[in-house]
């Protein structure tokens, strides 16, 4: 085993035991970081690696929470069919939106995909008879195999154990040589053109990817939350799904679920003082791009080689914040 | 109808006013800033709180809205932007949309969430022309758009400054031989624009009420209209803007009144599909 699956490993076991002892309401955040997390990867790929950007996630988020919760309530699907058909829907319209988009760059594909997350939550709107609309639809407690997670620790594992499959699905692709064109592409587009890769194909099936796993991302997150409506999936969300990649260390694994954490706890910590929580948020979005391109994910890196003298080992290479992310020209 | 296209063409002002501004900063700075609208919101909130607390004639109030948004923008040019302008497009959407929260939550922090009318600035009486009753309000915030877009147009045409501003997006490499201060010119067009933009803040007020919303809707439009005119002209975000404001009052008879915030997305999404570059925008050549 390398240094970055025994790290991983680690996480996850700390992540198996931990949560016994604990509150159902720390269970509920923790939950919700995992959904996120899973989100964070996906966003992770397309943005941090492949440097497009999307300021719609919440619009592929709110399909997966949307299919699931309908086709199990509405017409009693079991839950892993309900959920593999969302991702597949997530999958879908992210084809759909991703090959008219990769003819876009830079901030003109931004502001695409920011009109296409609004356009998902008109969509959730007008459709009230299916989707309740404003009024928002009840989920029930999943159920995997018979296995009812009707308890805040029963969700918890099966996110953890969600969340753990998309972290391998990820980390197993981040070396492949597909991810690595896509690095490619980002750093100049013209070049990885020029020595043959095919930048559209790529470019759309890291859209797709990335749509599916926010699809996934909302399937979990709907029976955490036991509710979804469209207030839920504003642009807001979108943006802080941005900023949770860009906090938490772009173009790192671990760097999205510290990013997820960081966009979920805070709020909570600072909820005495309202909206301020917000104003942190600018503040974080703010400060990280002008003090500290890495995110948290290089304090956990300046840590780690503090203590283990040796590079952390949960960083894919070389995909460290560039110049050019994002920038296509 | 007639009515729609009144009122079309006075909500248009509004959004072409702030794709003005935005525009304006673009094509000088490459920096699209999501602020925007939190800037021109904010500059209305101080002007009126001069208003209410020395009771001052308005129109002194509308000034002093118009030097904060330039000072709001200079100073947001020179602690933040300055910084991150050579780290490309990521860090400066992720940048200008943090400031978009701590200046909006600012907002709400100061003056509250609470919606307060807004004094109008033209008067409130009718003006019969044509078979169509025209409130004043309308003649008055069409006219001084247009006027203040004569006056930029003017200002790039005929003064140094202008013309250096019009060399930068032409050239930035040659400006910067031949001695031009980027700068400074930058700083420049962050005041000129935020400007611009909360004259759009003061406009719109009377219309929707001052609130710390009230400007989040225009600022997606005006991205919209902004990108339809390429994000680097002038000239088309100005007409995108008043285009956009008639044809959502125009088809607002025809569709749900919900759904008008959504034509505008509708249009950007197929005008990208077709025009990747947007209706005017310049087809950049790539040299490798």
């Amino acid at each position: 085993m390398t240094r970055a699956q025994i790290f991983g490993w680690a996480v996850v076991a700390v992540a198996a035991v931990v949560p016994l002892g604990l509150a159902d309401y720390w269970l509920y955040l923790l939950t919700l970081i995992g959904a996120y997390g899973v989100v964070a990867l996906g966003l992770n790929l397309l943005t941090g690696l492949s440097g497009q950007i999307s300021l719609g996630h919440a619009g592929f988020f709110a399909i997966g929470a949307y299919t699931s919760a309908i086709l199990t309530s509405k017409y009693g699907l079991p839950y892993p069919a309900a959920a593999a058909l969302a991702v597949a829907a997530g999958w879908g319209v992210g084809l759909l939106v991703g090959i008219p988009a990769v003819r876009l760059q830079g901030l003109y594909l931004a502001i695409a995909t920011l009109a296409f997350g609004i356009g998902v939550e008109r969509v959730i709107y007008t459709f009230k008879g299916l989707t309740g609309g404003p009024y928002g639809l009840m989920i029930d407690p999943p159920a995997v195999l018979g296995f009812a997670a009707n308890s805040p620790l029963k969700l918890y594992y099966l996110v953890l154990v969600a969340a753990t499959l998309c972290v391998l699905f990820i980390a197993n692709i981040v070396r492949s040589s597909q991810v690595r064109m896509l690095v490619a592409m980002r750093d100049s587009e013209l070049a990885a053109a020029c020595m043959g890769i095919n930048v559209t194909r790529l470019k759309v099936l890291a859209f797709a990817i990335s749509a599916a796993l926010a699809a996934l991302g909302g399937v979990l997150y709907a029976p955490a939350i036991g509710f979804v409506s469209v207030e839920q999936f504003t642009l807001w969300l979108s943006i802080t799904f941005i900023s949770m990649i860009v906090v938490g260390g772009l173009g790192s694994i671990t760097g999205s679920f510290l990013g997820a954490a960081f966009v979920v706890i805070v709020p909570e910590l600072l909820r005495g003082f309202g909206a301020y929580y917000q104003i942190v948020y600018g503040l974080a979005m703010i400060l990280v791009f002008v003090f500290w391109p890495k995110g948290l994910v290089g304090f956990v890196d300046l840590i780690g080689r503090r203590i283990g003298g040796a590079p952390s080992p949960a960083r894919p290479p070389a995909i460290a914040l560039s110049k050019k992310a994002g920038e296509n020209s | 109808m007639d009515q729609a296209v009144i009122n079309g063409l006075a909500e248009g002002s509004v959004y072409a006013l702030l794709a003005l501004g935005l525009v304006f900063i673009n094509r000088i700075t490459q920096v699209a800033t999501f602020a925007h609208g939190e800037v021109a919101a904010c500059a209305a909130f101080i002007g009126f709180s001069i208003f209410q607390a020395t009771g001052m004639p308005f129109v002194v109030a509308v000034l002093c809205s118009i030097v904060a948004g330039g000072v709001l923008g200079y100073a947001i040019e020179r602690i933040v932007i300055r910084r991150v302008q050579t780290s490309g497009l990521l860090a400066t959407i992720i940048v200008t949309l943090g400031l978009y929260f701590v200046i909006h939550n600012a907002i709400v922090a100061i003056w509250g969430p609470e919606v307060r009318p807004y004094p109008a600035i033209f008067g409130d009486t009718t003006v019969r022309f044509a078979g169509v009753a025209i409130s004043s309000q309308h003649i008055g915030v069409i006219a001084t758009a247009f006027l203040i877009a004569i006056a930029l147009a003017a200002y790039l045409r005929w003064t140094r400054t202008g013309l250096a501003l019009r060399a930068i997006p032409q050239n930035r490499y040659g400006a910067e031989v031949i001695g031009l201060n980027l700068r400074r010119l930058s700083a420049t067009a962050w005041i000129i624009g935020s400007a611009v933009g909360a004259m759009a803040g003061v406009l719109i007020a009377p219309l929707t009420f001052l609130n710390s919303n009230m400007m989040g809707a225009p600022l997606i439009k005006a991205f919209a209209v902004a990108a339809l005119g390429g994000l680097d002209s002038l000239v088309g975000a100005f007409v995108g803007g008043l285009l956009l404001g008639v044809i959502e009052n125009v088809m607002v008879v025809y569709i749900p009144t919900y759904l008008k915030d959504s034509i505008a997305f509708f249009f950007i999404f197929i005008v990208l599909l077709v025009q990747p570059k947007g209706l005017f925008g310049r087809v950049r050549m790539e040299k490798v």
